[in-house]
């Protein structure tokens, strides 16, 4: 905290900028996700400078302080950037100060990985900041939210529904409504083209046409077949139509349609998406609301007393979760292991929680974190330093069970499940805690690797 | 029976056997009769020879369409006024329309102006069809509303109309067609009692505007005399009007426009038809006082009118002889003078004749006058109206209705004196006081 931080000065080859001792200059983006600064300060023109701050957001920078050299404007800088480096240059110390001070105390101290960590760390760090959208001229939905998009490793998160996730949560404050969108059900793309069809048969090829209706007969038809030299007269009763009102009238009805001949009063209006050309009904069209959203009181409390225990999606984390593929890498290393030293016995063994959200509904959010939080560290308890877990599903639990032949894993399932009897949630509801596994080598079958063996495993649970 | 035909030939004896016939007839007939005949004549010979002409006529024009704009009156009719400008909307007319509706008093008749202007012209619809509401909030009387919509206008004619009538899908175009004579500077168009069911004083009065409105009109049309534009429901050229200074605002309109165009009338060849086919369907007084009332007013204008206003416009050398002449038999003899022929006949009589001669006299008067009145119906029926169909069901009121117009003269008589010695204009309820101390004094 003491060290001075590594300014990195990004600007082309001349600069009429007094670039201050101890700053390092980079001319490329690149040159500069090599190196480590602390602080970036960028001199460019404002396009430059927008391209520029993408990326670097996107690459080993997306935290850190980066300021504009220039005065610059436009709602993707100030969402991404922290405003016009201050006239004195000096005064970039305390506020660098301050933003280490501040993400030091986030999520006790924790590197941030997923985009929840970095997005809550931003505006953690940022006590003003705000999650603020900004128009995307010409594209299929006109609003993105560009910190989002920065911060977000994988492309297929989709950051409307999960800042309407983190609002749910109680973790984003919903701020001001900038925009209301309607989007295809298929595709969510706004462009939209509304137009007006036969309520009978949908076809689009309709017409106006003013009709009259006779008083005296009944009969119903277009206005010309009324006219006759300058009058009005029925042509089924030949009755001279004189006034309004008495005579005759006009009906509501006055569109046509050319195909099936039906007269009505109201097209029917469908919204043809554009882009995918499915047909909605305009009331089952998608609404989205286009907001700015920033921390709630309970999001800065999660963002200083740490995630982990409060996000529901993290409550396995305890069990130092692998993810999916190294845990399959490792039952496939011991498959190799079992075939070559025979005595060498290996367990997989998989959790079930069934009925698991019904039940945290039931019990209330609070209730069913600490349950699960209760089984999940007894869990951790009863299992040893080198055993690996994973989770493949919400639900379902993966414990890889090195040197643990069938007894072993047996004596741990027994346990989970007397851990599990315990737990306060246990009788309500449908929840239940299913635990079953197969000892290498002996219950293996030929030719089996980590995912046949898995998938074998679930079925057997009804996963 | 008997006892009647004793009686009948005993008062027949009486009059015939002392002093004989001719004397009597001489003495006790009632000479109006005889100035009245002639008149009822000159109408039905112009009805056959209008019904003639009808025959052989050409249907309105598509090529004569000026711009047409009309102006219509409203006060206190509400959502009533929809109808009129609903009715406007649906004219066949081919050119344009420019409707004004004028409402007066708008910040009393919210109502009113309210229903207008929520009243929307669908342009698919009526393509050619324009509304322009003006709201006059202070109340100013007809004739201001009229001269506020003229205005505003910018048609080649003028209608003026009123909130409380509809009219026929044909009416502008039948009342146009004679502009395209510019020897016309007005033509008159033809009023139906819209709400004759709603009582027998309704019902008679539907009778009256076919019979004594409709049917002299176009009789006396024919000879080029028209006595009267009906205020409610008149066309104008736009350039005439605005020349003689648009309606007067010192009284009722009507009558006061007709005179000061005829009396514009002799120095020009002009003349005003009346249009039967252009039919436009008012309300009229449903109860007997709100009958007697309107009458009062009209009448008492008619005085004012006359004798007051136009005195130095009613010349021969100003109007022309024939003109003069009409004006005089059927305006200033007709309705002024007449009245009191027959009011004080019936008074004399009264006093001079025993009681059976009085019943003998009545019944040849009535006698008289129920055929006059039958054969104007039948003409009417036969001849002029275009809905045969519901004019036929006003065939009982015809016995009744020559008693009807006895009392509207003896009223008359009543309205005539009332304003000569009260000049009640001044009170007329169509315009407050304060506008008619902005008039001329007379
Ligand atoms: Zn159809
Ligand atoms: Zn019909
Ligand atoms: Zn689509």
């Amino acid at each position: 905290m003491t060290n001075s931080p590594n300014i990195a000065f990004l600007a082309p080859h001349t600069t009429d900028f007094q670039i201050p001792d101890g700053w390092q200059r980079y001319e490329t983006v690149a040159q500069l996700t090599q190196a480590n600064s602390d602080v970036i300060v960028i001199d460019l023109p404002q396009e430059g400078l927008e391209r520029a701050i993408i990326e670097l957001r996107k690459s080993i920078y997306p935290l850190n302080l980066i300021f504009s050299a220039r005065p610059a404007n436009g709602p993707l800088f100030e969402q991404l950037g922290d405003g016009m480096l201050p006239e004195a240059t000096d005064a970039v110390l305390p506020l660098y100060r301050l933003w280490q001070q501040r993400l030091h105390s986030f999520n006790r101290g924790q590197p941030s990985t997923t985009t929840e960590e970095r997005v809550l760390a931003w505006l953690w760090s940022r006590p003003r900041s705000a999650l603020v959208p900004v128009r995307a001229p010409r594209q299929a939905i006109p609003y993105y939210y560009p910190l989002v998009d920065v911060l977000t490793e994988d492309d297929t998160i989709n950051a409307f529904s999960w800042l309407q996730l983190m609002q749910q949560q109680g973790l984003f404050a919903e701020g001001e409504l900038l925009d209301r969108l309607r989007q295809c059900r298929e595709c969510s793309s706004t462009r939209l083209n509304y137009i007006d069809v036969c309520p009978d048969c949908q076809t689009i090829d309709i017409t106006r046409q003013p009709s009259l209706h006779c008083f005296t007969c009944g009969h119903v038809a277009p206005q010309e077949s009324f006219l006759k030299n300058g009058t009005l007269e029925c042509p089924n009763c030949l009755t001279r139509l004189r006034h309004i009102g008495s005579d005759y009238d006009r009906p509501l009805e006055n569109l046509r349609c050319r195909s099936c001949n039906a007269f009505f009063e109201e097209p029917l209006v469908e919204a043809h998406c554009l882009d995918c050309q499915h047909i909605n009904a305009p009331e089952d069209l998608k609404v989205r609301e286009i907001r700015r959203y920033s921390l709630t009181e309970l999001g800065r409390l999660k963002c200083r007393q740490g995630l982990t225990s409060s996000l529901r999606d993290d409550h396995f984390d305890q069990l130092n979760l692998i993810n999916n593929g190294a845990f399959r890498t490792l039952l496939n290393w011991q498959i190799q292991l079992t075939h070559r030293y025979k005595s060498h016995a290996t367990s997989l063994m998989a959790i079930k929680f069934e009925n698991l959200e019904a039940a945290m509904e039931q019990v209330g959010e609070a209730g069913g974190i600490a349950a699960i939080d209760t089984l999940v560290s007894r869990i951790r308890e009863a299992i040893r330093e080198t055993d690996r877990c994973t989770r493949s599903k919400e639900n379902l639990l993966w414990l890889l069970l090195p040197n643990t032949d069938i007894e072993g894993r047996e004596a741990l399932r027994n346990r989970i499940l007397e851990l599990a009897q315990l737990l306060p949630i246990a009788e309500h509801s449908g929840f239940r805690v299913v635990v079953d596994g197969y000892t290498l080598p002996m219950e293996m079958l030929p030719q089996e690797d980590a995912e046949l063996i898995m998938a074998r495993l679930s079925g057997k649970l009804g996963a | 029976m008997e006892t009647i035909v004793q009686a009948a030939s005993q008062i027949a004896g009486e009059i015939f056997g002392n002093g004989g016939l001719s004397e009597w007839l001489l003495r006790l007939f009632p000479f109006f009769i005889l100035l009245e005949l002639p008149v009822y004549l000159l109408i039905f010979v112009g009805v056959l020879r209008w019904k003639l002409r009808e025959r052989h006529r050409i249907p309105p024009s598509r090529l004569y369409t000026p711009k047409v704009s009309c102006i219509v009156t409203c006060y206190s009719e509400g959502a009533e006024t929809v109808i009129t400008l609903k009715s406007l909307c649906e004219q066949l007319y081919p050119g344009v329309l420019e409707i004004i509706p004028v409402v007066d008093g708008a910040s009393i008749n919210r109502e009113t102006l309210a229903a207008i202007e929520g009243f929307r012209v669908d342009p698919h619809l009526h393509p050619r069809r324009t509304i322009r509401p003006l709201a006059k909030w202070q109340r100013g009387g007809r004739v201001s509303s009229l001269n506020a919509g003229l205005h505003h206008a910018t048609g080649d004619i003028v209608l003026a109309l009123d909130g409380d009538t509809s009219f026929d899908n044909d009416m502008v175009s039948q009342i146009v067609q004679h502009f395209a004579d510019p020897n016309v500077p007005a033509v008159s168009g033809n009023l139906r009692v819209r709400n004759r069911n709603d009582s027998l004083v309704a019902r008679i009065q539907a009778l009256e505007y076919l019979l004594s409105i409709q049917m002299s009109k176009i009789g006396l049309g024919e000879w080029n005399t028209i006595n009267n534009i009906s205020g409610a429901f008149g066309a104008f050229r736009r350039k005439l009007l605005t020349r003689i200074g648009g309606w007067d605002t010192h009284t009722a309109e009507d009558l006061d426009i007709t005179l000061r165009i005829k009396s514009y009338y002799g120095r020009h060849h002009f003349r005003i038809p009346f249009e039967p086919r252009a039919i436009g369907h008012t309300d009229v007084p449903t109860t007997f006082r709100q009958f007697l009332m309107q009458r009062l007013r009209w009448d008492g204008d008619l005085y004012f009118l006359f004798v007051r206003k136009h005195q130095r416009n009613l010349s021969p050398r100003l109007m022309g002889w024939p003109d003069f002449l009409m004006t005089l038999v059927t305006g200033l003899f007709f309705q002024l003078v007449m009245p009191f022929l027959i009011v004080s006949y019936l008074v004399v009589g009264f006093i001079l004749m025993p009681l059976s001669t009085i019943a003998f006299v009545a019944v040849l008067i009535y006698s008289v006058y129920f055929a006059i009145t039958l054969t104007l119906y039948l003409a009417c029926l036969l001849l002029v109206s275009e809905r045969p169909r519901e004019d036929l069901k006003l065939l009982p009121l015809v016995p009744l209705f020559p008693v009807f117009m006895l009392v509207i003269r003896c009223w008359g008589v009543v309205c005539t004196l009332n304003e000569a010695l009260r000049r009640g204009h001044e009170e007329s309820s169509m315009a407050p006081w304060w506008v008619i101390k902005r008039g001329k004094k007379f």
